[in-house]
C-alpha cells in the first residue's frame, strides 16, 4: 500500500473516492496487528475505535482543497509531546507521562487532517544507534529480525519499511533519523538546524536536535516537510525559509558537482564502498561530475560530537527530577547513566575548557572546512553508517562500538546543515545500504531534486523486507 | 584524561544526581575509561585562539511580543506530579536534612 504509492498519489485517489482513510487506518492496524509482536516498532497504538472514527471523519470532510497529508496515516517517533496520548522517550522514567500539551509538529500534522497512528519506539531518550537502549522491548529490522533496525528512531523507520504507515516523524541529534533509514531501506531528512520548530520535543542535545521526515520516497519526504517546516514564536531557534512547498518546487536540478570526503573514503568497508561507487555512476550518468574534496576535521566528529551531544544531555536530562513529573532517576537505562556520566565529567571543574570548550572550538574549525569544501562542490555525498545493520546485541556489549557507528552522520548535526539519507543498493547479506547528500544550510529543495531525480532512475527505494 | 577511579566516578555521579550501586559504579568505571580516551584527542587540538559554536543557528535575541498568551491550567501543570498537596508540588526536603 504505502511503499508503492506516494502520498501524493494516494490523495488523489482519496480524492477521487477510490480509496478511504477508513481503508487506510484499517491497512495500518492490520499490518501492526501482523508483523508488530516480532518488529516492536510502537511504543503505543492508538485506541481502534478512536482511529476509525477519525478516519470516517476524514472522509467526510474531504474537499478539492485538503491537504495532502488529510486523512493519511503516520507515527510519531514517541520524543514528541502528544496532549492525550502517553509520550515515554522509550524510558521507565516517563513510563506513565501524559503530556498536557502538544509538540508544534504534532499540532501542524493534526492541523493537515493526518491520522496519528501511534508513538514509534526509539532509543531511550535518543541515546543509541540501535533501539536496543529502549525499556519497552528492542526493535527489530524487518530485514532480517536477528539485526538491529538503527538508531535512535529506529521503530519509525521499522514500521515505514514494513508498510504500517505512509510516513512518520524522526528526531535526529548525531545521525538518528538516517542511520535507521539506511538499515531500513526508508529515507529520512536530518534538516538544518532551525529549520523544523523544536517546541514539544524531548531534547537529547540542544545545539543539534532536529525535527524531520521519514517516507518510503524522497517525494513523500517533500511533501511531509512542506507541512511541518517554517517559523515558531514557541522555539527562538527555527529560521524561515524563502519557501516551505517543497514538494511543488521539485524539479530537475542543473548539473552539480558533487563532492565525495576523502576522509571519509579511506578505509571504507568494501561492500559499502561499491554501493557508494554504483550511486557515483548514476549521478554521472545524471549529468552532474563528482570529484574528491577533503575536510580534515572530520576525523575527529566522533569525539567532537560526543563531547558536545553527551554534554547537553548530562544538563537536559537534569530536568528529570521525579517532582513535575516522570520517576525515579535511578531507572534511566545503563546506556543513558553512561552518557549523563560522561557529559558531567566533560563538564566537570578542570575538565570543562579542554573538553567541552575545546570541542565547541572544534566545531568552529569543522563549520569553516566544511564551507570551504563547499566552494569546491554544491552537495556532499558520504555513506550513512560504517556498515550494513549489525547483528542484536551488538552494540549493548561494547558501548564504543555504539558511538562509532556514528562516523558519517555527526557531521551534519555539527555544522547545522540539512543530510537527505536514501536507499542505494544492498550488500551480499541482501541488507540495504543507503547514502547521504549534504549541502549547505537551508539547501533542503537542492537535496531533494537531487534525491528525486535520483530515484527516478532506480528502484532501491521501492523493494520490501521478506517479512512473513 | 585517564585513569577513573571509583571514588572519581562516584562524585560525578554526585554531581548528576543519579543514584548508583556499587556494581554500577565499577561497571561505569570502566566504560567511562573506554569512552574517554576516545574523547581525549579533542583536549589535544591546537584550537587555542578559535571562538566556541555554542549555537546551532545565528539567531540572536529572538524576541515575541510582551503578550498575555493562554498557559497550562493548575490542574495541567500538577497532572504528572509524583505528589501535590493544594496545588503545590511536594518536593524533597533540600535545606537541614542532617547531611550538611
Amino acid at each position: 500500500m504505502f511503499r508503492q504509492q506516494s502520498i501524493i498519489e494516494l490523495q488523489e485517489s482519496l480524492k477521487r473516492g477510490e480509496l478511504s482513510s477508513v481503508q487506510l487506518v484499517t491497512h495500518s492496524l492490520e499490518t501492526i496487528a501482523k508483523y508488530d509482536d516480532q518488529l516492536k516498532s510502537f511504543v503505543t497504538l492508538r485506541d481502534r475505535e478512536t482511529l476509525l472514527a477519525e478516519a470516517k471523519q476524514a472522509d467526510e470532510t474531504r474537499s478539492p482543497d485538503s491537504s495532502p497529508l488529510h486523512g493519511i496515516p503516520y507515527a510519531l517517533k514517541d520524543a514528541y509531546l502528544t496532549e492525550g496520548v502517553t509520550t515515554t522517550s522509550a524510558s521507565k522514567v516517563l513510563e506513565d507521562f501524559m503530556p498536557p500539551y502538544s509538540a508544534t509538529v504534532y499540532q501542524r500534522l493534526n492541523k493537515a487532517g493526518a491520522i496519528l497512528i501511534g508513538k514509534n519506539n526509539q532509543d531511550a531518550w535518543g541515546h543509541g544507534g540501535s533501539t536496543e537502549n529502549t525499556d519497552f522491548g528492542a526493535a527489530r529490522n524487518p530485514w532480517d529480525l536477528n539485526k538491529i533496525p538503527g538508531g535512535s528512531s529506529g521503530g519509525s523507520a521499522a514500521c515505514l519499511a514494513a508498510d504500517m504507515v505512509a510516513f512518520t516523524i524522526g528526531e535526529d541529534t548525531g545521525g538518528s533519523i538516517r542511520n535507521p533509514s539506511s538499515h531500513c531501506n526508508t529515507c529520512g531528512l536530518k534538516v538544518s538546524y532551525g529549520l523544523v520548530p523544536r517546541w514539544g520535543t524531548i531534547a537529547y542535545a540542544s545545539s543539534l536536535d532536529t525535527v524531520g521526515p521519514m517516507a518510503n520516497s524522497i517525494e513523500d519526504v517533500a511533501t511531509v516537510l512542506s507541512v511541518i517546516a517554517g517559523r515558531d514564536s514557541k522555539d527562538a531557534t527555527t529560521i524561515k525559509p524563502e519557501s516551505t512547498d517543497y514538494y511543488d518546487n521539485i524539479a530537475v536540478p542543473e548539473p552539480l558537482t558533487i563532492g565525495l570526503p576523502l576522509e571519509f573514503t579511506q578505509d571504507l568497508n568494501p561492500e559499502v564502498k561499491a554501493v557508494i561507487e554504483a550511486a557515483v555512476k548514476e549521478f554521472t550518468k545524471l549529468g552532474h561530475s563528482v570529484k574528491e574534496v577533503s575536510i580534515p576535521y572530520l576525523r575527529h566528529g566522533i569525539p567532537m560530537y560526543y563531547l558536545l551531544a553527551l554534554s547537553e544531555t548530562s544538563s537536559n536530562l537534569s530536568r528529570y527530577d521525579g517532582i513535575r513529573y516522570g520517576g525515579d532517576r535511578s531507572t534511566f537505562t545503563a546506556e543513558t547513566k553512561r552518557r549523563i556520566m560522561l557529559g558531567t565529567y566533560a563538564l566537570s571543574a578542570g575538565y570543562a575548557d579542554k573538553l567541552y570548550k575545546n570541542a565547541q572550538k572544534a566545531r568552529t574549525v569543522l563549520i569553516q572546512q566544511y564551507n570551504q569544501a563547499l566552494k569546491e562542490c554544491e552537495v556532499i555525498l558520504s555513506p550513512v553508517v560504517p556498515r550494513s545493520a549489525p547483528t542484536r546485541g551488538s552494540f549493548v556489549d561494547d558501548p564504543t562500538e555504539n558511538l562509532l557507528a556514528d562516523l558519517f552522520t555527526v557531521i551534519a548535526n555539527v555544522v547545522g546543515v540539512p543530510s537527505l539519507a536514501l536507499p542505494a543498493g544492498f550488500d551480499k547479506d541482501d541488507m540495504p545500504v543507503g547514502m547521504q547528500l549534504m549541502g549547505s544550510v537551508m539547501s533542503e529543495q537542492k537535496l531533494i531534486n537531487l534525491g528525486y531525480q535520483y530515484q527516478q532512475q532506480t528502484n532501491w527505494h521501492r523493494q520490501n523486507p521478506p517479512l512473513s | 584524561m585517564s585513569g577513573f577511579t571509583t571514588k572519581q566516578v562516584a562524585h560525578l555521579a554526585n554531581l548528576a544526581n543519579l543514584p548508583l550501586t556499587d556494581q554500577e559504579i565499577s561497571s561505569l568505571t570502566k566504560d567511562l575509561e573506554a569512552m574517554s580516551e576516545i574523547m581525549a584527542q579533542i583536549a589535544e587540538l591546537d584550537v587555542e585562539n578559535i571562538e566556541p559554536t555554542n549555537n546551532g543557528s545565528n539567531n540572536l535575541n529572538v524576541t515575541r511580543d510582551d503578550v498575555v498568551e493562554p498557559s497550562l491550567t493548575q490542574q495541567q501543570a500538577l497532572q504528572n506530579a509524583t505528589q501535590s498537596y493544594q496545588g503545590y508540588f511536594v518536593v524533597p526536603q533540600v535545606v537541614d536534612r542532617g547531611d550538611n
